[in-house]
């Protein structure tokens, strides 16, 4: 709970509305005594008091496909390959960025460490198709990475739930990967969680039916029996139609992690 | 409740009324995103199914399975409208777990430090915007990291692999290298298939051993309509 809390004060202070972070909302009176409230047509009932909709919250974030300069050529493929996903971190803020290009990364823009607070820190960056061997379809050169990778909100692990992208069933837990095959249809991987929690979460197969937002493990930097740095590497794969028939690929993630993660700061997740 | 846990309940309101309100109201689909489409079954595609159901391969298999995993394993199979292709080595059977859905399935078995996942749909996900850039044409697999020597087999086996697979009737075969191990895709029976192979640094991880294992993949049921 604290550390919910903590989070939460975080976000107040990372993610703020275009009009600025101050509360808004309508005023509580805390009047519980129906006695002393006006009555209707009574001249000196003070005017309804107005509400504004509250302007959505927004948070700095580069397009699709404008990855790390030097990294890479993106996709620019906007659609929404997982539309309606729960974003696939409990809370926020959550920062959305490179690892090898970002400080602490072998490719670095300069010296830092991984908790650099400029990798903690917006605007988001997409890293789908950045420069990699793998191969990728997605991808203007063929290859490049497949998932996104996300930074949680405090560069410490095993602190910051991953959670259900959708209701569906965990298929199998390797020694860094941990893959989800939603009940649409689509597959999505974690990688680099706290194992170990992961285990302990799912001891058995009939413990792996998992709901939309549940816990699936902590983000930290288990890569088999080396370490990464501290992030939840997100990926999907699905069946995509090209026509005339379909192809099991990678799917770029940024705009449906944009769209979800919107949700999430509007208290819609 | 203390007045340190007053504070941090405090925080929380507060960030819930910067954050906006919470609405339970459904969203209208977004003009953007990825719709659902059936994947249709060509003749020649029904052919191959009606001949592969035929295989007596395949009704060892079901025997094996109904033997290891019991009978309502074999049901769930036999129920799912997509083709479902399983490995021919039993012993791998024996490890197999078996997930369906609205026209998708998965069976994942262990092969020692591996985990194997086979995919399967008769439906896919397509794009408002128009056909995304795939590069649909079968992609020649990436030289393995290890010993130079291996390396340089490499495309002569995977070459090998690739026909034999095209001879089994796989269509549209793509290999690629993951961040955990080696992913296969292919077509058979007017389905979308993908073979996951998580390996995590295990050895026999290579593309073209991949690729022979989704060739040598049997029918073991499922697949009506």
């Amino acid at each position: 709970m604290r550390r919910l809390a903590v989070a939460g004060l975080l976000l107040t202070l990372t993610a703020c509305a275009p009009g600025g972070c101050q509360q808004s909302g309508t005023p509580e009176t805390g009047d519980a005594n129906p006695l002393e409230e006006p009555l209707t047509g009574d001249p000196d009932a003070p005017a309804e008091p107005e509400t504004p909709a509250p302007e959505p919250v927004t948070w700095p974030h580069e397009p699709g496909g404008s990855l790390y300069p030097g990294s890479g050529s993106g996709a620019t493929d906007a659609t929404l390959w997982a539309a309606g996903m729960r974003f696939p971190m409990e809370a926020g803020p959550a920062y959305a960025n490179s690892q090898v290009y970002g400080y602490g990364g072998y490719l670095a823009p300069g010296p830092g460490g991984q908790c650099d607070a400029r990798n903690y820190s917006y605007p988001w960056r997409d890293n789908f198709c950045e420069t990699r061997s793998w191969t990728n379809g997605m991808c203007p050169a063929g290859k490049g990475h497949q998932g996104q990778d996300i930074r949680p909100a405090t560069c410490e692990k095993k602190v910051h739930w991953a959670v259900a992208a959708e209701s569906g069933k965990i298929t199998s837990i390797g020694s860094y990967t941990v893959t989800l095959l939603g009940d649409s249809g689509r597959i999505y991987r974690y990688l680099h969680l706290d194992m170990a929690g992961v285990h302990a979460l799912f001891p058995n197969v009939a413990s792996r039916t998992v709901t939309r937002g549940q816990h699936i493990g902590k983000v930290s930097n288990d890569f088999g029996g080396n370490a990464t740095t501290i992030h939840l590497h997100f990926e999907i794969k699905a069946p995509v139609s090209n026509g005339g028939g379909a192809t099991v690929m990678f799917v770029p993630t940024y705009s449906s992690l944009v769209d979800s993660y919107g949700r999430l700061l509007n208290g819609a997740a | 409740m203390n007045i340190r846990n007053l504070a941090l309940a405090g925080g929380v309101v507060a960030l819930a009324a910067a954050a906006g309100v919470a609405t339970s109201q459904q969203q209208p689909p977004s003009p953007i995103a990825a719709t659902q489409v059936a994947l249709p079954r060509s003749r020649a595609d029904s052919a191959a199914l009606a001949q592969a159901r035929q295989d007596p391969v395949a009704a060892r298999l079901r025997g094996v399975l109904t033997q290891a995993q019991g009978s309502d394993f074999m049901r769930q199979v036999e129920a799912s409208s997509v083709p479902v292709l399983a490995p021919a080595d039993p012993a791998l059977l024996a490890t197999a777990e078996f997930r369906t859905g609205d026209r998708f399935y998965m069976l994942t078995v262990q092969r020692g430090e591996q985990i194997i996942e086979i995919y399967g749909a008769t439906k896919a996900f397509q794009s408002p915007l128009g056909a995304p850039p795939t590069q649909t044409a079968a992609a020649a697999p990436t030289a393995v990291r290890g010993p130079r020597i291996a390396a340089a087999q490499l495309p002569n086996a995977a070459a090998r692999a690739m026909a034999q697979a095209t001879s089994r009737g796989l269509t549209n075969v793509r290999a690629e290298r993951t961040e955990y191990g080696v992913d296969v895709s292919f077509n058979r029976f007017g389905a979308a298939y993908s073979v996951s192979f998580i390996c995590e640094g295990a050895p026999n991880c290579a593309e073209a051993d991949a690729i022979l294992f989704a060739a040598g993949l049997q029918l073991i049921g499922g697949g009506g309509s």
